[in-house]
């Protein structure tokens, strides 16, 4: 049974987004722990022998300035570094480097943009805060053994925190508000927020409440939501649970609990309640920042046009659907080159005059042929996921022969293939193998001659069957190699066989 | 400043210790005596000086971004125990 109608659920999140800088926060060991064998890229200071001497890194600093800023966060004139106290095999100083009272960024608010019921909705969560931290170690516990295994590489990574006002209303919007935010980090280029690799975790605050109740309900929090999926889905599954409860006039206990994925529920983690007792205080040996001596105005040029603007252009300016937009908007270097080849559909000689029509093409070319090439590429040579600096003009060219109705999807598809494989010139290529302009009488004779191989497709039409013609037109357009537009041979297959 | 039991008790749960009684009693003793020590401090008249956890007078004190650590082969550590460049340590299982 459904809760939603009898309670609004109300979600805060909690986001550690881990930077890609090539060495740690408060060490110049090795960042990028991919690979390493445990404890490789340690020192002193990362497994918190004493006198080690943390220095923050510069990088990482400015990185979370320029993420707070692409928050509409306040960037404070004062900052510093604290100690939060736990014990955990996982964390050697028995305390994380971590910001407590005047983190990088103050409150501000995020904006995206997502379908519900059909139409487009702005959706505006505020952020409480974004500080900046160290990762801990990572702990193994093998399978049947008494002990667990610390590898330190990790401990010492730069993590951003980001904290979210209790503004999400539903599961599916928390989903969707990750990865509008994965997709920011990945604009401003500081953190690959892969999920799957913990580059990005989420843990979930959540209430319920009686819809037009202002005062909060008691909460619980979510650990480890560690994929989008899980996010939805944990959420769904502590939704019903809370349900169940208020339903039954019983209360929601404040408590930790942890999702399960194989019994679609969650578990409570009470044993984990106890040392929430951090005894933050300020760490002595980091002097205080003051960010805006940082060159604040730098940071505010250098940050990208943001992906919900990104996306609103698109649709505004290029005329393309929101789902278009959103794939065409997936990184910075989709924009690049998407805009790239839209440059090279609308000049040349046989140049699109009307940029929504070289956009659709662009769109077709670019998630047709384009993506399955360089996932083939790809999967080939593990190259980086960058557009080779030819492709844009490429795809513009094809986008042109599209328009000039010369080619069809399905004639273009295999000489596009051939042009990027093969590394060939795409004007002349296009221009040499270009499919031959079949004539009515030739489409005629085709589909006589198609219709006389298919005897009983044929019969079966005229008794009624409307789905035989397609083995017809089928048959002619694998004869015409995919020249013929298949609407119209449906057409005239029909007023043939009628 | 007197230091009672539960206060002990709470602080050696935080830090992950067991203590038995005696020794609860005696850090009890001694806790108390470091923090009467410290109390000392409060003679001092503080009156309009703002509160600091730093004495440099720096700020922005930050490393450029760049690997100078080399890989190492081993531990500079002494851990009691350890498997494949893994420190070995009691089982903790998550929930």
């Amino acid at each position: 049974m459904s809760g939603a109608s009898r309670y609004e659920a109300v979600i805060g999140l909690e986001i550690h987004v881990q930077l890609r800088t090539k060495s740690k926060m408060f060490c110049r060991c090795d960042n990028q722990a991919d690979g390493a064998k445990p404890n490789e890229l340690t020192c002193p200071v990362c497994l918190g022998l004493p006198g080690a001497l943390p220095v923050p890194n510069r990088t990482a600093v400015e990185w979370a300035i320029k993420a707070a800023l692409a928050l509409g966060c306040a960037i404070p004139d004062e900052s510093k570094f604290d100690r939060k106290q736990y014990f955990y095999p996982d964390l050697p100083k028995g305390y994380q480097i971590s910001q407590y009272d005047q983190p990088f960024g103050g409150p501000g608010t995020f904006e995206f943009d997502m379908v519900e019921d059909g139409k487009t909705v702005t959706k505006q969560i505020g952020i409480t805060r974004l500080h900046l931290e160290e990762d801990a170690g990572k702990l193994t516990h093998p399978k049947g053994a008494d002990y667990s295994l610390v590898d330190l590489n990790r401990a010492g990574t730069p993590l951003a925190e980001i904290v979210t006002e209790p503004d999400l209303r539903s599961p599916a919007e928390a989903k969707r508000f990750l990865q509008e935010l994965r997709r920011l980090m990945r604009y401003l280029g500081i953190s690959d927020a892969d999920m799957e690799k913990g580059h990005l975790r989420a843990d979930a605050n959540i209430s319920l409440r009686k819809p037009g109740e202002k005062k909060l309900g008691t909460k619980t929090e979510l650990k480890n939501l560690n994929s989008f999926r899980f996010v939805e889905r944990g959420l769904a599954a502590e939704i019903e649970r809370q349900t169940e409860l208020l339903d039954a006039g019983k209360s929601v206990d404040q408590e930790t609990r942890g999702f399960d994925e194989d019994g679609n529920r969650t578990v409570s983690q009470r044993g984990k309640e106890e040392a929430h007792d951090y005894r933050y205080f300020p760490e002595p040996d980091i002097p205080p920042l003051e960010p805006k001596a940082l060159g604040i105005k730098k940071l505010v040029k250098g940050l990208p046009e943001l992906p919900v603007e990104v996306k609103r252009r698109f649709i505004t300016e290029y005329g393309l659907q929101p789902d278009q937009a959103e794939l065409l908007t997936d990184s910075l270097d989709d924009v690049e080159y998407f805009e790239a080849s839209l440059k090279a559909a609308m000049s040349g000689k046989n140049k699109i005059n009307d940029r929504t029509k070289a956009a659709q093409n662009i769109s077709k070319i670019a998630y047709g042929i384009g993506r399955q090439i360089m996932t083939k590429k790809m999967l080939n040579s593990f190259m980086e996921l960058d557009w080779p600096g030819s492709y844009p003009s490429v795809t513009g060219v094809g986008a042109r022969y599209l328009a000039s109705g010369e080619y069809t999807m399905s004639t273009l598809n295999p000489v596009m293939e051939r042009i990027w494989e093969e590394d060939l010139d795409p004007e002349k290529t296009l221009e040499k193998e270009k499919p031959q302009k079949l004539g009515q009488s030739d489409l005629d004779k085709i589909i006589d001659q198609a219709i006389a191989d298919n005897p009983k497709p044929a019969a079966d039409f005229k008794a009624g069957n409307e789905n035989a013609k397609q083995v017809i037109v089928g048959a002619v357009m694998k004869a015409t190699k995919g020249a013929a537009n298949a609407r119209e041979v449906a057409q005239l297959v029909e007023k043939k066989l009628s | 400043m007197e230091i009672d039991r539960q206060a002990v008790e709470k602080v050696a749960r935080l830090a992950r210790l067991a203590l038995s009684d005696d020794d609860v009693a005696a850090n009890q003793r001694q806790l108390s005596k470091i923090l009467e020590y410290i109390d000392q401090l409060n003679e001092v008249d503080t009156k309009g000086v703002p509160p600091t956890a730093q004495v440099t007078g720096t700020v922005n004190a930050l490393a450029d971004d760049e690997v100078r650590n080399e890989r190492r082969d081993e531990l500079p550590i002494d851990a009691p125990a350890t498997d494949g460049g893994s420190i070995k340590v009691k089982g903790v299982f998550d929930g």
